[in-house]
């Protein structure tokens, strides 16, 4: 199965990579590829998308870590939404999920974006 | 094997795939037509074949040298439950000549910090499987897998 990759920039600095299909061994290399050109320091924060990832090994995931580094590095955030059950599990196995922002939906996420925003214009950031 | 006086029952495939990660969509494609035949349920399927990805690909990148035979053989068994009260049972073997390789001895990752460094399969391995068994056996790898569940 491949691996779809939707990459849109939303205001304020968001890079949002919507995933679908199978993030493998095989298709690893190209979501690797994205991240390399276009997770960089001028981005603020990086959501990954998942609602249409059906499949993930430790090959994806290592892609994930590694776009998460860069933006710890950087100070930017990192979020992931819509994981399904089965990606859920994938990531509750190799107890990743602590230390990570993880949303279970889009509007969950709306709402933390929105505060954080908030937050900006109030100074309090 | 298992013997037909054993009363049970056990469906077997058995595939040939050269040692290459490029080769594991083959191997999905041969799971998924003996799991399906098998009437292994889609949820059982799914993890398995995370299961088979894992090992196949650590095989191939660490069980051989250049100019080896990188013919990992895989050997899918499922055995059916005798009793509607018993458990259906799945076993992977992979068996290779290649060099001494036990993927257990692989240790997870310590940390959250080293979790890109790799070491996630095998930790996915353990999970998704009951059973995990490494032996060396005639200049042979031999790594057999097998995970129980409730026929639905």
């Amino acid at each position: 199965m491949s691996l779809e990759i939707s990459i849109t920039d939303q205001p304020g600095g968001i890079k949002r990579i919507a995933i679908g299909g199978s993030l493998d061994t095989d298709t690893a290399p190209q979501l690797q590829q994205e991240v390399d050109s276009k997770i960089t320091d001028t981005v603020n924060t990086t959501i990954i998308d998942f609602k249409e990832l059906d499949y993930l090994s430790s090959a994806g995931l290592r892609v994930i870590f590694k776009a998460k580094k860069i933006m710890d590095n950087s100070g930017g955030k990192f979020l992931l939404v819509n994981l399904q059950p089965q990606i859920k599990k994938v990531f509750e196995i190799i107890k990743a999920l602590d230390g990570m922002n993880v949303f279970k939906d889009q509007n969950e996420m709306d709402d933390y974006l929105t505060d954080m925003q908030n937050k900006v214009k109030d100074g309090d950031i | 094997m298992i013997s037909s006086n054993t009363g049970s029952v056990a469906d077997q495939c058995i595939v040939n795939v050269e040692g290459l990660t490029s080769n594991c969509q083959r191997l999905f494609d041969e799971w998924e037509s003996f799991a399906v035949g098998a009437g292994v349920p889609a949820d059982i399927r799914h993890e398995l074949k995370l299961v088979i990805e894992e090992t196949f690909v650590n095989i191939a990148s660490y069980a051989f040298d250049d100019n080896m035979d990188r013919t990992v053989e895989i050997k899918l068994m499922h055995h059916h439950a005798k009793e509607p009260s018993d458990q259906d049972i799945i076993t992977i073997s992979f068996l290779d000549h290649g060099i001494a390789f036990d993927p257990l001895a692989k240790s997870a990752p310590e940390s959250q910090d080293s979790l890109d460094q790799g070491g996630m399969g095998i930790q996915l391995i353990r999970s998704l499987t009951d059973q995990q068994d490494y032996r060396r056996i005639d200049q042979r790898n031999v790594f057999t897998l097998s995970r129980r569940y409730t026929p639905r």
